[in-house]
């Protein structure tokens, strides 16, 4: 046997549980509870992956999320994203490169990996395999992992092999992989689901059925696939694993043959700069989130700016207006001989999202005031939420929107300005009476109340003495008593007043009753009406 | 101007109108905030309160009520709307009362040094996805106040100016210099809850007023002037006096 005619070494791992493990990796959750990826079909949502917890409760891929909720009402669910899976997964065949530098995803989840040659490396096949599980259990992944002579061989064993076991091993030899691919299922040939089904329906249910057929024949009937996935799996068909491009780089720089110093020469070179990174990273699928610019003079100083954004962004007319404000703080003394501009964080660029801010851009695009190059409504705002954003912080603007809660304090949620609107619960109850500005924590007065037989209503404060100052009140209404949620037994309840100052000034003030009669009741300023 | 005769102070006056109505182009239907009363409305010059401009609302708590019902009813064309607040007490339970959408609104919290708030509300305002900002400003300069105007008018976006008189400073003097109308609301005391006194106290091309304003469930209206104010609040007391 040459060394040409060396039979070759196809590892195939499988990750049953890959996008909820994927996940786990941001929420830990996503492991201890049951846990489901959702994803939208004709209209209603249906449950698309589980973890290890949900599937032994009985929740399945497929199951419309009513139903699972009905089994399982702790379920928590995410919506599935299958580009950003596709992207974690060319990132973890990036890390399998350090087994062999021919890695390439296999479906949408399990890699190949081309081992021939590399296994002396590692102690043999067995050995590499064995470190290749412990590495991808140490990233939290569940895998099956099968190493054979083709890649359609390996996929088959890992999929659907009958070992119980993580790892498969099977030598190369065609008519030994013949024998032990005959007793699988049709589906380990990577068939589409309704070829597998036509097959199925014929009582062409294991692979070994396959066997005696003539290729022209089952052609005819269910098309050339079936007998090109059986060629490839028994090695007669040449199927290469392919490896990744390597990585663009994220990080892009320019040295001035000669120093610049002026406004407009540091404009242009970051511009220049700008477009090759966007270029780099639209062609990866990314954008970025944070970007570093350093700038390096001839005597050696640097000045460094950092710029973030709202969200992933790669247009350079975007990204310039984030750096031409912060530009006038470098100081080009001599002159600037190098310039690095990186993106330190970046994500996936999602697809645009249908909100109400595309609906709003449909409204108005009759009235033509969404002008500019490619400048839509939607753009526009994250352009100022950048620019506010980069000056006091990404967390100062923020969406306020109602969220369930007995105090008044916690009724409000505030939200990221842009993203994915998730509908909004139920509103405030209607008719109750909410101040426009709120202490968000009430604050202690010294509040009299006015005895029975005095002005209505009975129990309502006559004066209270705040930050000094004492108000004696003229009108009041009330109470709104608030109760804590019945399980929390031992929390005050509040009674709520709206009361006016003879200056016209209008309160929301509380008293505090604990549930223990002897405990003198205690009054909080909350608010103000206009 | 007593030695100018009478016939040439005419003529003066009508070349002043004639100026003010070449500087002030308010064509019909040109872009104006309504505020949904006819009586106020009418005073304005267009109707409203002329999109793309600053206008400076000051007063106390009901002057913030005031400045949501606006805000709201520039938010009935779909968009986000922006109030650029000092503080973090806003609450937007409070505002939903006057017509805030919740989900709607973008709030930016704690801008608290005034350098800040101008800055912002000029980015705001140069914004056109916007549909109208409110930022809390207490005062600003003359060279402040054109650059916030040259910024709406770029954009059409209408920006409310509002400040509090609890503060510091007097009732009577003007905030931003350049405001295209300024306005005082008050509330007014003893006379339940929704019950505004709403003065315009310049208006570029408008006339000066001053209304009672309520709100109930239906939106709100004027109150006629002469409406005995104090002696409502002696019925509304007498009331809940039993």
């Amino acid at each position: 046997m040459g060394v040409f005619s060396t039979p070759r070494r196809i590892v195939a791992a499988w990750f049953p549980w890959w996008p909820v493990e994927r996940l786990a990796w941001r929420c830990p959750e996503a492991r201890t509870r049951p846990f489901a990826t959702i994803g939208e079909q004709r209209g209603r949502l249906v449950i698309e992956a589980v973890n290890p917890r949900a599937a032994g409760a009985g929740l399945a891929p497929g199951m419309p999320l009513a139903d699972g909720r009905a089994i399982v009402p702790d379920v928590i669910v995410h919506p599935a994203d299958p580009v950003a899976d596709a992207h974690a997964l060319k990132r973890l065949a990036r890390w399998a490169d350090g087994f062999t530098p021919r890695v390439m995803p296999a479906g949408v989840d399990g890699l190949f990996l081309d081992v021939g040659g590399c296994t002396h490396l590692h102690g043999g096949g067995e050995a590499l395999m064995a470190a290749l599980g412990a590495g991808l259990g140490g990233l939290g992944l569940t895998s099956r992992l099968a190493l054979a002579g083709t890649p359609g061989a390996a996929w088959a064993l890992a999929r659907h092999g009958e070992e119980s076991g993580a790892i498969v091993t099977r030598s190369a030899d065609p008519d030994e992989v013949k024998e032990t691919l005959a007793g699988l299922p049709v589906a380990a040939l990577r068939l589409d689901a309704d070829v597998v089904e036509a097959l199925v329906s014929f009582g062409l249910d294991r692979i070994g059925a396959l066997y005696p057929f003539d290729p022209g024949a089952l052609a005819k009937r269910f098309g050339p696939a079936p007998h090109r996935r059986l060629e490839q799996a028994l090695g007669f068909a040449q199927e290469p694993v392919i490896s990744l491009p390597p990585p663009l780089p994220r990080e892009v720089r320019r040295a001035f043959a000669e120093p610049i110093s002026t406004v407009d020469s540091i404009h242009a070179a970051v511009e220049a700069l700008l477009e090759e990174l966007c270029r780099n990273l639209s062609r990866a699928g990314e954008g970025v989130r944070r970007m570093r610019l350093v700038s390096r003079r001839g005597d050696g100083a640097r000045s460094v700016l950092v710029a973030g954004t709202s969200r992933p962004l790669r247009r350079p007319r975007l990204l310039m207006n984030l750096l031409s404000e912060k530009l006038e703080r470098i100081d080009p003394g001599f002159g600037i001989e190098e310039m690095v501009l990186s993106a330190e964080v970046v994500e996936v660029v999602e697809e645009e999202q249908e909100d109400w801010f595309a609906r709003a851009e449909t409204a108005a695009a009759g009235d033509g005031w969404i002008g500019g190059e490619g400048g839509t409504g939607r753009e526009e705002l994250a352009a100022l939420l950048d620019r506010l954003g980069n000056r006091f912080g990404f967390g100062s603007v923020a969406c306020p929107v109602p969220h369930q809660s007995w105090l008044p304090e916690r009724a409000v949620e505030l939200r990221e300005p842009l993203a994915a609107p998730r509908r909004l619960g139920p509103g405030w109850p209607e008719g109750r009476c909410r101040p426009l500005r709120l202490l968000s924590s009430p604050e202690r007065v010294e509040a009299v109340a006015r005895e029975s037989g005095e002005l209505e209503p009975a129990g309502a404060p006559a004066f209270f003495r705040w930050r000094g100052r004492r108000h004696r009140l003229r009108v009041a209404e009330g109470p709104e008593r608030l109760e804590c949620e019945w399980w929390l037994e031992d929390a005050p309840s509040r009674d709520y007043y709206l009361a006016e100052d003879e200056e016209g000034r209008r309160y929301w003030l509380f008293c505090e009753r604990s549930r223990d009669p002897a405990a003198p009741p205690r009054w909080f300023l909350h608010g103000f009406f206009a | 101007m007593s030695h100018v005769p009478k016939t040439k102070r005419r003529a003066l006056e009508a070349l002043r109108r004639e100026i003010r109505r070449i500087e002030i182009p308010v064509e019909v239907g040109a872009a104006c905030l309504s505020l949904g009363i006819p009586e106020i409305d009418g005073a304005l010059p267009g109707g409203g309160l002329r999109a793309g401009c600053v206008h400076e609302i000051g007063g106390d708590e009901a002057a913030t009520g005031f400045c949501a019902v606006l805000l709201a009813r520039a938010g009935r064309a779909p968009g986000p709307l922006m109030w650029l607040a000092r503080g973090d007490d806003l609450y937007l339970p409070g505002l939903v009362r006057y017509g805030i959408e919740p989900g709607r609104l973008l709030v930016a919290s704690g801008l608290r040094r005034r350098a800040d708030m101008l800055w912002a509300m000029e980015e705001a305002l140069r914004c056109r996805a916007l549909r109208g900002v409110v930022a809390e400003v207490d005062a600003l300069d003359r060279a402040a106040s054109r650059r916030l105007m040259l910024a709406a008018e770029g954009s059409g976006v209408p920006g409310l100016v509002l400040w509090s008189e609890a503060g510091r400073g007097g009732a009577g003097r003007a905030r931003v210099p350049t405001a295209d109308s300024r306005w005082r609301v008050t509330t007014v005391p003893g006379a339940g809850m929704a019950r505004w006194r709403v003065e315009v106290l310049h208006c570029r091309g408008g006339r000066p007023g001053c209304w009672v304003v309520e709100m109930d469930d239906d939106g709100w209206r004027a109150l006629p002037f002469a409406a005995p104010v104090p002696s409502a609040a002696a019925r509304d007391l007498s009331r809940r006096a039993g």
